[in-house]
């Protein structure tokens, strides 16, 4: 295989991959623009979705896709909770204890499931794990390709919900002016609540989306949280685009780096973006905001 | 009565400088003199995070890498170069300070919230970095690196317990020290102030940036010494257990538990936290694996949900009550 080929190939690959840390950071940046909170407990979010529907495919047998239906709705619930129980008590506090928060919870909840599950890996294996197609010379996984399929409708069921419907726009009056929303009647507890819900719904979905391609572990939300941090940073803090296209960067950076130099220095790419974009462009790349 | 009251402190801390020298001996207990070793240890951690996520207030969620710097460095120097551990120390110290200058630079002209990002990939990425199959040659992957202990004080080498105990001892008075001194400077007032107000300090003509950057720098360095340290102590070094995030966090939580922004407050914090630590690990590690980082967590999240102020407080309160008991003189007692 010659260098161009391996460059199209690890494109690609990035792009499939980045489409996934565009849906996590698309949630983490709604839960940032509505309520100025970095959830930190993303990435165990995404763990105990990968790990509900796991269960449900052992006892069942379903098609991994179908375990939308129960990963889904379980992470919405347990995100409004989070949201009553943790964030709407520390929603003025100082930012020291609005990271340690999230960062507790992420600890808690990765450490209850080594407790409840072990550290083993698990996997759901379905001759979809193994399937690929070819277009001219580079191999694409069609769970992959599935996986960023999915990921851009949500992303653009998410864009639709934001811009058409009356909820939508009560939330982006809140990310706008959270003072100003409450006056005008918008039920801001109620909005942080349901962003939590839908940040944490978009976590389940990635699951769900990497269940045939990835091992369930109880640290597996750390292979996607570094990502995600470089992604709502390259795109900017509540930024709707800038985090489906900063994932995008994300994921091809990574891989370029994968196959150019060496896999394992995959999070140095993210480092070193995160670290250049706070040098030069801290704002983010994209001044477009969710706000606007 | 002000220099009435500081003879009384320097009374006590001289009275407990003196037990805990004469502790060894006295105890006969290794157990107990690992256990004394392993709070002073991780009081010194905490003195040393405290003073950037105490005193300054920038939570730094990467201490661990700093930790990890300080341990590889002087291991490497020693065993492919032969230099001693007590020159690697200093060389690992300011390798660490380096680094927390790289990653406070671009970040501290930022929301905070920006550092506490930073600094938790920058230690990610050090430690994935360290156990890689590219650095396996020198870091010796997550096999980590082992450090033969001969009887050799020129190379950090001791066979018992007593000289690293009179050894980190002395690093954590010394961390102390430097923590008083901080707190009772002007540089300790510009980092408090801009713990509480980073923009009213800097439009009192503090050079807020300079500060922090000061700040961390001391704090990575005394990190790193504490690096060396553990790996001469404990003859074995891994990336893992070096460089983990869950390092980082409980070394936040010893300066948290004990009570942050104050001198005593993560060595407080340490008295109570590692016998605990040490117990759990011990007796639940092997069958409940993960109890006691979920405990960890939960203990965090109450922390910031409840916001105590540390155990410095209840123990500030019967100090003052000591000293109150014995500046009172037999009229004060009659008399009122």
């Amino acid at each position: 295989m010659d260098l161009t080929q391996l460059l199209i190939q690890g494109l690609i690959a990035g792009i499939l991959l980045g489409s996934l840390y565009s849906l996590i950071g698309l949630g983490m940046t709604l839960i940032v623009g509505v309520m100025g909170i970095v959830n930190f407990a993303n990435g165990a979010l995404l763990m105990l979705s990968m790990y509900a529907a796991y269960w449900v495919f052992v006892y069942t047998g379903v098609a991994p896709y179908a375990l939308f239906i129960v990963a889904v709705p379980l992470l919405f619930f347990v995100g409004m909770a989070i949201q009553r129980g943790l964030i709407k008590p520390i929603i003025h506090a100082s930012y020291e204890a609005q990271i340690l928060a999230t960062v507790g919870l992420s600890l808690f909840l990765t450490n209850f499931a080594l407790l409840m599950w072990t550290a083993d890996y698990r996997s759901v294996v379905t001759p979809l794990s193994y399937s690929s197609i070819m277009i001219g010379d580079v191999t694409i996984s069609i769970a992959r390709l599935i996986a960023s399929g999915l990921s851009a409708l949500t992303g653009v069921a998410l864009y639709i919900f934001l811009q058409r419907t009356k909820m939508g726009k009560a939330m982006r009056a809140t990310a706008q002016d959270r003072v100003l929303a409450s006056l005008l009647g918008v039920n801001i507890n109620r909005i942080d609540s349901i962003a939590f819900g839908i940040g944490s719904s978009l976590a389940a979905i990635a699951g769900v989306l990497i269940l045939p391609i990835y091992y369930v572990s109880p640290t597996i939300g750390d292979t996607f949280i570094l990502p995600a941090f470089a992604t709502i940073v390259l795109g900017g803090f509540g930024n709707f685009i800038g985090a489906l296209v900063g994932g995008v960067i994300i994921g091809i950076a990574e891989s370029l780096t994968a196959v150019t130099f060496s896999s394992e220095f995959r999070q140095v790419a993210s480092f070193l973006i995160i670290i250049l974009i706070l040098l030069y462009k801290p704002e983010g790349l994209f001044t477009r905001r969710l706000r606007e | 009565m002000k220099k009435q009251w500081s003879n009384f402190n320097l009374l006590i801390i001289g009275i407990t400088i003196g037990i805990v020298c004469l502790l060894p001996s006295v105890i006969q207990n290794s157990f107990m003199v690992y256990m004394l070793l392993l709070i002073f240890f991780w009081a010194l951690l905490g003195e040393a995070w405290n003073i950037i996520g105490g005193f300054a207030g920038q939570l730094s969620l990467g201490h661990a890498a700093y930790f990890g710097i300080g341990a590889y460095t002087s291991t490497l120097l020693s065993i492919n170069y032969g230099v001693s551990p007590w020159l690697g120390m200093i060389v690992g110290g300011f390798l660490a300070m380096i680094s927390a200058v790289a990653v406070g630079y671009p970040c501290f002209r930022l929301k905070e919230v920006y550092y506490s990002l930073a600094t938790i990939v920058f230690g990610e990425m050090m430690r994935l970095t360290f156990i890689s199959e590219l650095a396996r040659p020198w870091t010796g992957g997550a096999q980590g690196l082992i450090i033969q202990i001969k009887d050799n004080p020129l190379q950090f080498q001791f066979t018992n317990y007593e000289p690293y105990y009179y050894l980190i001892f002395a690093m954590m008075l010394a961390s102390i020290f430097i923590s008083y001194m901080i707190m009772n400077s002007k540089f300790g007032l510009d980092l408090l102030a801009i713990r509480d107000d980073e923009d009213a300090a800097k439009s009192l003509g503090i050079d807020t940036q300079k500060a922090k950057l000061k700040a961390s720098a001391i704090s990575a360095f005394l990190a790193g010494i504490a690096g060396t340290f553990y790996a001469q102590f404990f003859g074995y070094i891994d990336p893992n257990a070096t460089m983990s995030y869950v390092i980082s966090l409980q070394i936040v939580l010893v300066t948290l538990i004990g009570g942050k922004a104050t001198v005593m407050g993560p060595i407080l914090g340490s008295i109570v936290m590692t016998p605990i630590d040490a117990y759990t690990s011990m007796m639940l590690g092997g069958t409940y694996q993960g109890l006691h980082l979920m405990a960890y967590g939960m203990v965090i999240v109450v922390i910031v949900m409840l916001k105590p102020q540390g155990l410095i407080v209840l123990t500030g309160r019967v100090f003052e009550r000591m000293q109150a008991l014995i500046r009172q003189t037999p009229a004060d007692r009659s008399g009122v």
